[in-house]
């Protein structure tokens, strides 16, 4: 019997299996059946002041979930567009940002307390258009690589992607099921 | 180990399962216990707790560690163990990795959380990879027995801190922290013990070469248990010799007496195990990939198979009437993993390279080859090891990689290199001569056109080297011009092998490159 090649069979398909380790391929924070999942927990661990978390709506064709980055303090995803390229919108949330060269716009029917904030900036060589969604306890700034005046129609449509939910869904989820606080805004005061 | 082992699996297993099937009764037994941890927070205790998960939990301190394990295996050249800790790193950053995907748990909830985290919760990487990272440094670089095992309780400890402060502090949940310990400790375990048995290759700071077995402690006293049974005499003594002669086996001298009350006297024996059998593989891959189909280079498949040919071998040669020891019969230590194979010690011989060579010694050494000339076999390995002389005679011995029926230019580097190894003791003039009182000028031309490179065993180009004179040189120029016989041999099998194995080499650099960051 050759004893000998399991062990290069399992060392190979080790060392290959992880090269997928370098992404992110967390559940696409969807804003469609929000309710206990978990990537929305974490987000809301991430960020314990933030009153509302961003989502993605269903995506029109041509776009996609690229991954995501939850970590303390912030919550990042990110999608690719087959006609504008990878990392075509980037969407993060913090317990707060910087406006500085930003300019209101108005958001229609917006979420309780959320005001919009613009502003077009240059990366490189190309034009970006940043927004920062301000509500309480935290804002979302979303990067699109492109701006209004580029491609009108996928401004729109990317205009379109992006949903809130309030995070007392969370709260209220957490307690109602398990009887567990979320710790942060919306839930009593956590011990620790 | 096994029930060990299999034991931490199955907590694995049933962690990962009841999570996915029974989550809220695992969410609140975790929360229930991260409340009762961080009831107890005082202000000097958070601040040690974060500097200790600051400290350990950092990427750059596993990589440091990661990067200072490596160098060391490295410079002590143990491949294997650096193979097998690359293996266990990646391994379990990997699995932890998808752990986190499948089983997504959050963050411990009902506590505030202090201190930095990312990502999914189960299993907590920053322990993971502190635990695969010590446990692999204490198999890569500790020897067995006491050192490793205090490196393992030095490692559990400070794993053990770890894994305390991030529960203190509310980062992880405890069955984060118990998953982790189990990937982190397991899969090392298990990768050393595949990739780098230390049976075989055991971490030792003595110089040793791989091939050769430690035969004290338990492997010892199951040898002499297993003479004692199979043949019925009784080991008084173990003694490794030969060994820098020796890459194959382990040879040993016994010094045994019959049950029967017999008076003591020496054997010679050689133990083989699976090692011996892989390290015969990866020497005829290697070959076949440097020269070709040179010779039969079909590996032997199990360590029986190995001793059931040298005693062959040696009870042909006998039959023959070439001076090789007489087997006294195989013994079986363990079942198809090792076995030692018995035969008559040479008293009173002396190794060529130290007995004193005189014309009688040399027409008997090249006598011996005329004879395996005449009975249609090679030995293969004639070098100053491998010939003994006693009482002006030449004996051989380790007939193992003995050919029957081979090709002509096997059976003339036979007789090249007894020619160089009996020149080494006297000078090639003389040797030539003596050599035309049994062979023609044509069977000399064509040895020494045949015995060049790997055709010459290593011994005797080493001692070809420290003796300065180029004897092989001399001997060509003595004999009759001989065009060189060519060893290269070029094939679709040799061709495919070769980009097989460029390939699978490749791979594995490629693949490391891409994941040092994964690993550092």
């Amino acid at each position: 019997m050759r004893s000998g090649w399991p062990v290069w069979v399992i060392s190979v398909g080790v060392v290959l299996g992880s090269a997928s380790c370098g992404a992110s391929h967390y559940a696409q924070v969807s804003c469609e059946g929000v309710h206990r999942q978990s990537i929305f927990i974490l987000a809301a661990e991430a960020v314990p002041s933030a009153t509302y978390i961003p989502c993605i709506e269903p995506m029109p064709a041509g776009w996609s979930y690229a991954g995501s980055d939850v970590r303390s303090g912030s919550v990042r995803f990110w999608l690719d567009s087959d006609r504008v390229g990878a990392r075509a919108i980037e969407v993060t949330m913090t317990a707060s940002c910087d406006l500085t060269g930003s300019s209101e716009s108005p958001l229609p029917n917006p979420p309780s307390g959320m005001r919009l904030f613009e502003q077009s900036a240059t990366e490189g060589a190309s034009d970006v258009t940043v927004r920062h969604y301000m509500f309480p306890g935290g804002c979302v700034t979303t990067r699109y690589s492109f701006t209004r005046s580029d491609a009108r129609s996928m401004f729109d449509e990317a205009d379109r992607l992006l949903g809130f939910t309030p995070r007392s869904i969370y709260v209220d989820g957490l307690q109602n099921d398990e009887g567990l606080t979320l710790c942060g805004a919306g839930a009593p005061p956590c011990p620790g | 180990m096994l029930l060990g082992l299999t034991l931490a699996l199955g907590a694995l297993v049933l962690l990962v399962l009841g999570h996915e099937t029974a989550g809220a009764w695992f969410d609140r037994g975790n929360a229930s216990i991260a409340r009762a941890i961080t009831g107890v927070r005082t202000g000097w205790l958070t601040s040690f707790a974060l500097d200790i998960d600051r400290l350990l939990a950092s990427r750059a301190t596993v990589g440091i560690l990661r990067l200072g394990a490596l160098v060391a295996m490295t410079m002590f050249r143990r491949w294997r163990h650096v193979l097998a800790f690359l293996v266990s790193v990646i391994a379990v950053e990997a699995v932890v990795y998808e752990l986190s995907i499948l089983v997504a748990v959050a963050r411990p909830v009902g506590v505030r959380i202090l201190g930095p985290w990312s990502g999914f919760s189960f299993s907590s990487a920053p322990v993971a990879a502190l635990t695969v990272t010590l446990a692999g440094t204490a198999y890569g670089l500790l020897p067995a027995g006491r050192p490793r095992s205090e490196g393992m309780w030095v490692a559990g400890a400070v794993v053990a801190l770890l894994g305390a402060s991030r529960l203190y502090l509310g980062l992880d949940n405890l069955t984060d922290v118990i998953a982790a310990l189990i990937l982190g400790f397991t899969i090392p375990v298990v990768s050393f013990r595949f990739i780098a048995p230390n049976d075989v290759f055991p971490v030792t700071y003595r110089r040793a070469r791989a091939a050769h077995l430690d035969v004290t402690g338990r492997r010892g006293e199951a040898i002499k248990a297993a003479v004692h049974d199979q043949l019925g005499l009784t080991v008084r003594d173990i003694q490794p010799v030969g060994l820098a002669g020796s890459g194959g086996s382990t040879p040993l001298r016994l010094v045994v007496a019959e049950d029967d009350g017999g008076a003591e006297r020496r054997v010679f024996a050689k133990l083989y195990a699976k090692s011996h059998v892989r390290a015969d593989r990866w020497y005829k891959l290697g070959r076949t990939i440097l020269y070709g189909a040179l010779e039969d280079e079909a590996p032997f498949q199990t360590v029986r198979r190995f001793v059931e040919y040298e005693d062959y071998t040696l009870l042909l040669l006998r039959y023959q009437g070439v001076a090789v020891p007489e087997p006294f019969g195989i013994v079986e230590i363990t079942p198809e993993r090792e076995y030692l194979i018995v035969m008559e010690f040479f008293e009173g011989a002396a190794e060529i390279g130290g007995a004193e060579v005189d014309d009688d010694v040399i027409d008997d050494g090249l006598r011996l080859v005329r004879h395996l000339w005449d009975a249609g076999v090679a030995h293969r390995d004639i070098k100053p090891a491998n010939l003994m002389v006693r009482d002006g005679k030449v004996l051989l011995i380790d007939v193992f990689f003995v050919q029957v029926r081979p090709s002509p230019w096997r059976q003339a580097v036979d007789l090249a290199n007894v020619m160089l190894v009996l020149a080494l003791r006297s000078d090639a003039e003389h040797v030539y001569e003596r050599a035309l009182l049994q062979f023609t000028q044509d069977d000399i031309a064509e040895a020494f056109a045949a015995a060049r490179g790997v055709a010459v065993p290593t011994q005797v180009r080493n001692e070809l080297k420290r003796d300065g004179r180029d004897l092989s040189g001399r001997f060509r120029a003595l004999a009759p011009a001989r065009k060189r016989v060519a060893i290269q041999r070029w094939s679709i099998r040799r061709l495919s092998v070769a980009m097989a194995a460029f390939a699978a080499a490749a791979l594995v650099v490629v693949v490391v490159v891409g994941n040092w960051r994964v690993i550092l």
